[in-house]
């Protein structure tokens, strides 16, 4: 079975990198004007241009010559830094991975002990509060959300920084914190949702009216209802964790953050190829990650599952 | 001996509507109350509303007393109002054991939680329940366990690696591991198999005797409330019917009410008596050597590793009633499923007529079979009205779906032509049923699957229906597949019984025959289970010295 997956997920991969080569083929613009720029133009040059990135070749042989390369572990060369794309998309990765960790950490922080504070007192004012709130951080879209914070925090009352990346980890962190909000706004409202209906089903079952009779206490019962709720948690948490993938590109914008959101944004509008191709793949190979990783993890949330994987009877 | 228990007053309301009537009940230690009803008649409001844990929206008044201590039944649902009464003065017993136990924790570690509860509230300390702390509990849980004839494995096992009686016996552990006054049991051996039920309900029982606390049987049963009630109080609508000794109350009951429902609880017994479909059960027998109008050759089918049916080979004879009897478990209904096609079979043949049908689905007619579920609530279209309902399987069927079908669709099953406007949420679970068995036989079948169809409805109710299903068999000639768990629902109606134990058939043969001279062990046992929890069994000793664990 995890053969199976992980053919999948390759299968996926392959299928993705098609689609973006062929998009971003068909799309308007010229990589050759892109490098030229203003400068004046004589046709050798342009020949020269088109020879190196084989531009004249067939598509399909263009999309086989990447595809040979990437396989052996070659993804070329960025043709806008004239760097190789591995070392391009290496200085950037770790600071979009501590913006995704970081607001990952901080939507699960705020949104499953108010939902579960939600659900324990349905209709009540802390209720009622926070289903409000959430409505604003799922219709809100998170640079809307990004530049709000932004006026509030940074100009208005300037207790971060405005933009940029700080230097060393603690400063990082200090810069990442309004975006790490930013992004998990949404993601927090959605957890939040999840995690009130999935403790409001877990309430009304008969195993919680029979640990209350037993005089269990509600803080007790409360864990134990919970514990029970990460199934459903995890099944739509696990999905919309691949938000704050697509999110961050956003953010980062919002915020000028050198990570690969910005590259990603940069690399598409130059028409840069092999930086699309690889960043593309590596978001895909994240979510594909993620959703492994979430259906691995029913195996130790649920007895039930673990059975049925493990074999034996249904 | 533990304090006496005497309710006061306690009522039950939604807004105006009043739900319970003000009731007074007094329960001595050891002693056992039985409440008797149908669902609606607020029995288990009133179980409820004696732990202060009534759904929201529903709110109790009157007073319960524990040996002197009186609490306020209409307090709100807060710790600090009822830790007092839950677990140590009274705990509820749920009928499910398939959801009254949390999923993912192990049977253990929630009896464990039932300890720490009681020794927190003995010791008023406020000691967490920490993540390793049941552990503390190990031997008390254990000892627990062998009272309740389990094993000690099972404080290791979670819920779904038991089976049912055993996940019940573990929530009854857990309800007995706080000791607390009284032990409110609402319909606890409902959801178990006939074999079970009397079992499990003699433990709980002794353990309650034994441990001199007092009881609160609540049951739609009476059969099972028969020998293990001291007192017996008969409920419907909220009202209070009838109250007494239970064996006065059972042998000459005074209100008509309780007397229609001793008259309807369904009997393994009543085959001692004259049987009035005899002459019926007689010449369909002799039919059924002449035309078979179902046969089942050699069906297997395995879910993953696990054989759900092996090798079932029947035959039912046109217009014979079969009755397919087994405990939960036992591969009954994925029979049903397989013959009907919507499973499978891994391996052999069914045929109509004498004529293969194919497996699955594909290449099957309306006409020739329609199965009936068990559950009314389930399975009907909660947006589309009984006409539109009905309509759709005239249609699918090839009929115009016309009103007029509809009424005589209606009239069959003796529902009134008014309801055809009416969604299944504005209908009681037999007008249902009724319903789902007009939609079963608008297409005219030959045969008709009706898998646990009664099991989900009140005694009165089911009696009908199997009047309703024994009159059109011999008004339409129908021919019925009938599986059920219950015994006295397959004397009342069967011609032939089939017995299935873990996926084989064990034997087979004439109703009458089978239940009064069983051959096989098993069929043996299940038989003299539902003799001691029935009705009309002596009404001496309570029965219920069955072996077999």
């Amino acid at each position: 079975m995890i053969a199976a997956r992980l053919a999948g997920v390759v299968a996926i991969l392959f299928v993705i990198s098609i689609i973006t080569f062929a998009l971003l083929y068909f799309a308007p613009g010229d990589l050759v004007k892109n490098l030229i720029g203003t400068r004046p133009v004589n046709a050798e040059t342009i020949v020269a241009i088109r020879d190196r990135y084989n531009l004249d070749d067939p598509v399909v042989v263009q999309y086989l010559t990447w595809l040979g390369n990437a396989l052996r572990g070659d993804f070329g060369e960025s043709i806008r830094m004239q760097e190789p794309v591995s070392l391009v998309v290496g200085q950037r990765i770790g600071l979009t991975a501590v913006l995704c960790g970081l607001s990952f950490l901080i939507a699960i922080a705020v949104s499953i002990p108010l939902g579960v504070a939600s659900a324990v007192r349905r209709g009540s004012v802390v209720d009622k509060a926070a289903t409000s709130a959430t409505l604003v951080g799922l219709s809100a879209p998170s640079f809307v959300v990004g530049l709000i914070l932004l006026y509030a925090f940074a100009y208005y009352l300037p207790i971060f920084p405005v933009y940029g990346s700080g230097d060393g980890l603690l400063d990082m962190l200090y810069h990442l914190i309004l975006p790490a909000i930013a992004l998990a706004a949404s993601l927090g409202a959605l957890l939040m949702r999840l995690t009130r209906a999935a403790m409001v089903r877990e309430l009304a079952s008969d195993y919680v009216t029979s640990l209350r009779s037993r005089g269990v206490r509600s803080r007790e019962v409360n864990r134990i209802a919970l514990r029970n709720a990460t199934i459903p948690i995890m099944t739509g948490g696990g999905l919309v964790l691949t938000f704050l993938v697509s999110g961050t590109i956003l953010v980062e914008a919002v915020f000028s953050l050198p990570g690969i959101g910005t590259l990603l944004q940069d690399a598409v509008l130059y028409k840069d190829i092999p930086v699309v191709q690889a960043v593309t793949l590596l978001l895909a190979l994240v979510i594909a990650v993620i959703a492994l990783v979430v259906d691995f993890s029913y195996l130790a949330a649920d007895p039930r599952v673990r059975a049925r994987f493990v074999g034996g009877r249904p | 001996m533990t304090d006496t228990v005497s309710v006061s007053g306690l009522s039950v309301r939604a807004g105006d509507r009043v739900l319970v009537e003000p009731l007074d009940a007094r329960i001595e230690g050891a002693h056992c109350l039985g409440l008797i009803g149908e669902s609606g008649s607020g029995k288990s409001l009133t179980a409820r509303a004696l732990v202060g844990l009534l759904p929201p929206g529903i709110v109790a008044s009157g007073q319960v007393d524990f040996g002197g201590n009186r609490i306020d039944l209409s307090l709100p649902d807060r710790d600090a109002a009822w830790g007092e009464v839950r677990g140590r003065r009274a705990v509820l017993l749920l009928q499910d054991p398939f959801t009254s136990l949390s999923p993912v924790h192990r049977c253990g570690e929630q009896i464990a939680w039932s300890f720490a509860a009681r020794d927190r509230a003995v010791s008023d300390s406020s000691t967490r329940l920490g993540r390793r702390s049941h552990r503390r509990y190990a031997a008390e849980v254990a000892a627990l366990l062998a009272e309740l004839n389990l094993d000690e494995a099972v404080a290791q096992s979670f819920p779904h690696e038991l089976s049912g009686g055993q996940r019940q016996r573990v929530a009854i552990a857990s309800a007995m591991a706080t000791r607390p006054d009284l032990l409110i049991a609402d319909e606890p051996t409902t959801a178990l198999d006939a074999s079970n039920q009397g079992e499990v309900l003699d433990l709980l029982r002794g353990l309650q005797r034994q441990r001199g606390m007092a009881m609160i049987l609540i049951s739609h049963d009476l059969g099972l409330i028969r020998g293990r009630a001291d007192e017996v109080v008969v409920m419907r609508a909220g009202h209070v019917i009838e109250r007494g000794e239970t064996s006065s109350v059972l042998s000459s009951p005074r209100a008509e009410y309780t007397q229609a429902l001793i008259a309807a609880n369904p009997s393994i017994e009543s085959l001692g008596h004259v049987h009035p479909d005899d002459a019926i059960a007689s010449t369909s027998t002799a039919a059924h050597k002449a035309t078979s109008l179902l046969e089942v050759r050699g069906v297997t089918k395995a879910f993953g590793g696990h054989t759900a049916v092996e090798a079932v080979s029947l035959e039912v004879g046109a217009g014979e009633i079969l009755a397919v009897v087994g405990e939960s478990g036992s591969g009954k209904s994925t029979l049903a499923r397989c013959i009907t096609g919507l499973e499978m079979p891994d391996a052999g043949e069914i045929l109509l007529n004498g004529v293969p049908l194919p497996a699955g689905r594909r290449g099957r007619t309306p006409g020739q079979m329609q199965i009936v579920f068990q559950d009314p609530y389930s399975t009907l279209n909660p947006i589309f009205s009984v006409r539109q309902t009905l309509a759709e399987a005239l249609r699918a069927s090839g009929r115009h779906g016309a009103d007029s079908e509809v009424d005589e669709l209606l009239a069959r099953v003796g529902l009134d032509a008014s309801l055809a406007a009416r969604r299944p949420s504005q209908l009681s679970g037999g007008q249902r049923q009724r319903v789902s068995i007009a939609r079963a036989l608008a297409p005219d079948p030959r045969l008709l699957i009706c898998d646990e169809s009664v099991s989900a409805l009140d005694v009165l109710v089911q009696a009908d229906i199997l009047d309703m299903l024994a009159a059109l068999r011999s008004s339409l000639g129908l021919t019925i597949l009938f599986i059920t768990h219950d015994l006295g629902v397959v004397s009342r109606l069967a011609d032939r019984v089939a017995v299935m134990s873990g996926g084989a058939l064990v034997e087979t043969g004439p109703t009458v025959q089978v239940l009064n001279a069983p051959k096989h062990p098993y069929t043996m046992r299940l038989s003299a289970a539902a003799r001691s929890n029935s009705l009309l069994a002596n009404q001496g000793e309570a029965g219920g010295s069955h072996d077999g664990v």
